[in-house]
């Protein structure tokens, strides 16, 4: 594609021919044919410069003690190969890797490598950070190249199906206590509800409480083995929040949602507990963190559901963590009936992220009702999973 | 909301570019383009520009550059308005510009894109502006490359080329890795080498090209214009069949050369002298009013000429022997779209022995302070004719003021002298507008009209009255004024030798009668003064011209070079209806096109013949001496040129030391910490911010950073000077030594921060030295 300087050079070179031509000056007419070869080498050389070039970018796995990841804001190191495939160098070629996330330098994803030769591999590394949950699927790099002169450039996609899982951001939760509806019963921290029965043991993860660390088969095994123990039927933790494609609107209160979910689910987990994941089309029970993040993470706005019909599919006598709108009145409603048929209610209220304002005190209804309820603004999840823990009850995990 | 203009957004986009905020921070490129600027000047002053404007333009252009570079962070409206009038003050050279560029003297417009050039540079801040100045340089060197007239400003050329595409390869490169990682090459040999290969790429290509580029685009190949040559004998008007339209002397002649000697020796032997026997159409048309009838009457031969002739001195040459025309030196170089003799002195009187010059050429029209316009007396007919423009640049002085045209030029545009009189002097440039002649025989094919001539280019003398037999027999039968003359002028091209020792010695010359019937060789005198004398004896008015023939074509600068030894004298002979129409009956080949003539196209074999070679060989080796012309101009300066001279050094000598300075700026930086072996931008900026604080140190009174000496040690030393600004230092230091040693990802913010703590340094240090200098009271 000719830039345009390039239109500029052409244009005099035109001029110039013409004035050569009618004033028979040679010196002009020699200055013009620099001038065209200088066209002609531009146009040419990126098209030599270029080459076969294949692009491969790669997430560079994290450490074991970060977590899993990479999470929303987390900072993504990615390695990006680069081969040239063909017969000539590359030369003085500019590579957009576009990694589509934000990147952490001032530096705006470019590579300018004066020299890759023939059957060469050069890498990279270059960090992004996202913002958002998802499998960001990296869009095609680009290789230009406008030597020597800039006149030409010369653009070519450099397709690579690269794609990378951002979690959605886990928030430190603490030892959850979750209030009865006449307060005499408690939703027990998971860790501390399993069954004295020790049913096997598995390899130690990063997050396991050393508690349960089984010395003997550690020792057996020379791998540090921790402990596995039956699950009671009403250890699970229902997690529901609507997250239809009819209502809420507001995908950052469906982020909200999804942060809270994860946080506590995560930690839930970690601690040898179950979940049971209710929004949208998901209906997932797991013991596995990992598996919890992926799908949260993957969690996309579809069919029409309510609060009301999520937690219908939840097991009974389960407890219950809801995060729900305050201006979600149905919502609000549902949770006060479990609340007050003494389910082990704990709702997460999400207040100010639409215009609308609730007609009535939800957050006052629900913990009239029995429920534990938690206010949580707009980027105050932080604080509102902290006042989970600042019940009555907290600090009860064994 | 209403979308702005067409015309606004193009504004703009120009003040966008032009002047945008963003600082052009890469000082190479700045260089670069400094360095094109003092090319360009250094190209004035080599086609002869005087010393003081172009180095004075240049020094002026330096001390630009410096001064917005030094300044560049001070944008302010006061020195943005300075600069503004500054150049609109310039600007009122404009009308002298278009003046001078309307006389033919383009240097002038270059003056003052140079002098507008080095104002601008003064408010130099965008990649927009420096292409402005690439413009401007480009604009500069085309007008000089007008005025170039030696071989030898191929070196300049091929500078010019070099730089620009420095400039345009280095603007690649400082886009390519700006906010980029940069993998540069292992080597800066590697780097040099890619680089020299694709320059010599770039140029053969263009070697390539300029052999099959087309030579005549928008030129005068159509035909239109071209060539305007004496009509000459059949023999040699092959070369002309070449040129489209391009009249053919054959073709228009009846006779041919050999037919003509028979005529005349037949009518010789067989039936003598006879009485001249008119052609059809009359040969009365031909006779000039005014004229002496009783010429065509007289009954004379060539064998009973005047006895005294024969014994007389030859004829005083038409030129005096003294002039400065002598040997084989370039006389001047004419730049002409039309392909002519180079017309010099007419003469119309003929005694026997010596020509008389015509004094009646040119009247004085208008003259300005330093140029005057002179038209041609009895000013030629227009008609449909086209006009054509010639400069003529002196090589030499031309004698006695003559000034060299073409054929049927209207007016001229001539320097004039501090006394009035034309200044036709070595160097001097003067512009002919002339009317393009048709001489093609149809054309001049109008016997039935009837000019009033003058009656003396009639006139023979009565010494030469035996030229009327001779007149009639080469002339009996033919038809009108433009056969009698091409009669004669075959006839002495057929029977009569060019002594090719005289070449271009106009001087030497015999008595007509001697040489008519010794038929010895003669120079291109005798030949023109014969077929003068012959026409008028044949009743057709007639007169002598000397001048030049056209010289060698030089390709580059686009002139013809005359040299002395292309003098030449041919006649003139009027036809009714069409006026004077030269002949040229010298067999003189390079008056033909014949080996070692010029060449109308300037063809590509031209500048690869080894001819052009030695010109260009020779060139170059008389350019010390071109050198030591330029400056023996400059050393005999008169007292405004001696106060350019001193203007040139008050600005030169600033140049020169912001210039020392910024270089040895950039030398002082001192051993540069590796930092590009580490990934992430931003460090070479923590790294810099680091060499400034070193900079602030030292102007504090801390010693530069030795080599060996690590960052932190080099903090100690400053410690005791900096007192609580210290912290400031050890921040910077930090930062600076992440950038240059820290493999982790590094983090943008700390420039930031790195470059707060510079300003905290530099105004804790000034508060220090504030409270220094206050007294105590």
């Amino acid at each position: 594609m000719i830039r345009p300087r390039g239109i500029a050079l052409i244009v005099l070179a035109i001029v110039l021919l013409v004035l050569a031509g009618s004033t028979r000056v040679g010196w002009l007419l020699l200055f013009d044919a620099v001038l065209w070869g200088t066209v002609v080498t531009s146009a040419v050389t990126p098209w030599l410069s270029t080459g076969s070039l294949d692009m491969r970018r790669r997430p560079l796995p994290r450490d074991h003690h970060v977590g899993p990841g990479p999470m929303e804001g987390d900072a993504v190191e990615f390695e990006i190969r680069l081969r040239n495939r063909g017969m000539l160098p590359c030369m003085f070629v500019t590579v957009r890797y576009n990694l589509a996330g934000e990147p952490m330098e001032r530096a705006r994803q470019r590579l300018f490598a004066t020299w890759i030769g023939r059957q060469k591999i050069i890498s990279i590394t270059s960090s992004v950070r996202y913002g958002q949950r998802g499998l960001h699927r990296l869009p095609a790099g680009r290789v230009e190249s406008s030597i020597p002169f800039g006149l030409f450039r010369r653009s070519r996609r450099l397709a690579d199906p690269a794609e990378v899982l951002v979690l959605p951001k886990v928030y430190p939760v603490p030892p959850l206590s979750m209030r009865g509806a006449a307060g005499e019963r408690h939703l027990r921290p998971v860790a501390a509800r399993v069954s004295e029965q020790s049913a096997g043991s598995r390899d130690f993860a990063p997050g396991d409480t050393w508690r349960h660390i089984h010395w003997r088969n550690s020792a057996r095994t020379a791998m540090p083995q921790t402990r596995e123990f039956e699950r009671l039927p009403d250890d699970t933790l229902a997690i529901a929040f609507v997250a239809g494609e009819e209502w809420p609107k507001s995908d950052d209160a469906l982020e909200h949602s999804v942060r809270v979910a994860a946080s506590v689910g995560d930690s839930i987990c970690r601690s040898g507990g179950s979940v049971l994941l209710l929004a949208g089309q998901l209906r997932e029970e797991t013991s596995d963190p990992h598996r919890l993040l992926n799908r949260l993470a993957l969690l996309e706005r579809s069919g029409a559901d309510s609060l009301d019909s999520l937690l219908g599919a939840r097991p009974p006598f389960s407890d219950v963590l809801a995060i729900v709108e305050d201006i979600d009145e149905e919502g609000i409603e549902t949770l006060i009936r479990l609340a007050q048929s003494r389910t082990p209610v704990t709702a997460v209220v999400l207040r100010g992220f639409r215009s609308e304002r609730p007609s009535g005190d939800p957050v006052g209804d629900l913990r009239r009702s029995g429920a534990h309820a938690v206010e949580c603004p707009p980027g105050g999840i932080a604080e509102a999973l902290a006042s989970l823990g600042s019940g009555p009850h907290a600090g009860n995990t064994p | 909301m209403r979308s702005p203009s067409a015309f606004t957004a193009i504004r703009r986009a120009v003040a966008r570019r032009l002047f945008a905020q963003g600082t052009e921070e890469h000082l190479p490129l700045r260089m670069v383009v400094l360095a094109l600027g003092w090319w360009t000047a250094g190209s004035l002053g080599w086609v002869g520009t005087p010393l003081w404007v172009w180095l004075g333009g240049a020094a002026l252009l330096s001390l630009g550059h410096a001064f917005s570079w030094r300044f560049r962070a001070w944008r302010s409206h006061a020195r943005a308005g300075v600069v503004g009038v500054a150049i609109v003050g310039a600007m009122a050279l404009v009308p002298h510009t278009v003046a001078s560029a309307s006389h033919g003297d383009w240097l002038a417009a270059a003056y003052f894109l140079l002098l507008f050039q080095a104002l601008a540079s003064f408010e130099l801040r965008s990649r927009g502006g420096l292409h402005a100045s690439v413009g401007l340089s480009g604009g500069i060197f085309y007008l000089a490359s007008q005025s170039a007239l030696d071989p030898s400003f191929l070196v300049f050329l091929m500078g010019f080329t070099t730089l620009l595409l420095s400039f345009f390869a280095m603007s690649t490169l400082v886009d390519g890795t700006k906010d980029a990682d940069v993998r540069w090459f292992q080597s800066r040999l590697s780097f040099a080498g890619f680089w020299i290969a694709v320059f010599v790429a770039a140029l053969s290509v263009s070697a390539g090209i300029f052999l099959v580029i087309p030579k005549n685009l928008g030129g005068y190949a159509d035909g239109a214009l071209g060539v305007a040559l004496p009509r000459r004998a059949s023999g040699f008007a092959g070369p002309l069949a070449r040129i489209p339209d391009a009249p053919t002397t054959g073709a228009a002649l009846p006779f041919t050369a050999s037919d003509a000697q028979a005529r005349f020796e037949n009518s010789q032997d067989a039936q003598g002298p006879t009485a001249e026997q008119p052609g059809p159409g009359g040969d009365s048309a031909a006779q000039p009013e005014g004229g002496d009838p009783s010429a065509s009457r007289r009954e004379s031969t060539i064998d009973s000429g005047d006895p005294t002739a024969e014994t007389a001195s030859p004829p005083a040459p038409p030129i005096s022997q003294g002039d400065s025309f002598s040997g084989n030196s370039v006389v001047m170089q004419v730049r002409s779209p039309v392909l002519t003799y180079w017309r010099g002195q007419v003469f119309d009187e003929f005694d026997g022995l010596t020509w008389h010059v015509d004094a009646r050429t040119w009247v004085e029209r208008s003259s300005g302070s330093d140029r005057a316009v002179y038209r041609a007396a009895g000013t030629p007919r227009i008609g449909d004719s086209p006009l054509y423009s010639q400069t003529y640049f002196l090589r030499q002085a031309a004698p006695d003021a003559t000034l060299f045209t073409g054929y049927s030029p209207l007016a001229a545009n001539v320097p004039i002298a501090g006394d009035g009189r034309p200044d036709l002097g070595p160097g001097a440039a003067y512009r002919v507008v002339s009317v393009l002649r048709d001489f093609d025989a149809e054309a001049l094919e109008a016997p039935f009209v009837r000019d009033r001539v003058s009656g003396r280019y009639g006139m023979l003398p009565g010494s030469l009255a035996g030229l009327e037999d001779l007149a009639r027999e080469i002339t009996r039968g033919a038809y009108g004024d433009l056969e009698r003359a091409q009669r004669i002028v075959t006839y002495l091209d057929t029977h009569y030798r060019f002594d090719s020792s005289a070449n271009g010695d106009v001087g030497k010359t015999s008595s007509p009668l001697e040489f008519l019937r010794n038929r010895s060789p003669g120079t291109s005198m005798d030949f023109a003064t014969a077929t003068v004398l012959l026409a008028r004896a044949a009743g057709t008015p007639a007169r002598l011209v000397t001048g030049y023939l056209p010289g060698r074509f030089e390709p580059f600068s686009g002139t013809y070079t005359v040299r002395a030894a292309d003098r030449h004298a041919w006649a003139e002979v009027y036809i009714n209806g069409s006026g004077w129409v030269p002949f040229d009956s010298t067999p003189r080949l390079e008056a033909a096109f014949g080996e070692g003539s010029s060449d109308y196209t300037p063809g590509v074999r031209t500048l690869f013949s080894a001819g052009y070679s030695d010109a260009l060989y020779d060139s170059l080796r008389s350019s010390p001496r071109t050198l030591d012309d330029l400056l023996s101009r400059a050393a005999g300066l008169d007292a405004g040129g001696a106060i350019g001279i001193g203007l040139v050094a008050v600005l030169l000598v600033p140049g020169v030391l912001a210039a020392w300075r910024l270089l040895s700026a950039r030398r002082r930086r001192g051993p540069s910490v590796s930092y590009s072996q580490l990934e992430g931008d931003g460090r070479a900026e923590a790294v810099q911010l680091y060499r400034n604080a070193e900079r602030v140190l030292r102007r504090a009174g801390v010693g530069a950073r030795r080599p060996s000496q690590t960052l932190l040690e080099h903090g100690a030393q400053a410690e005791s000077v900096l007192g609580s600004a210290d912290r400031y230092l050890a921040h910077m230091r930090n930062a600076a030594w992440a950038a240059a040693y820290d493999p982790a990802p590094y983090n943008a913010t700390s420039v930031g921060e790195a470059r707060s703590a510079l300003t905290l340094l530099r105004e804790t240090i000034r508060a220090s030295r504030r409270r220094q200098s206050r007294p105590a009271h």
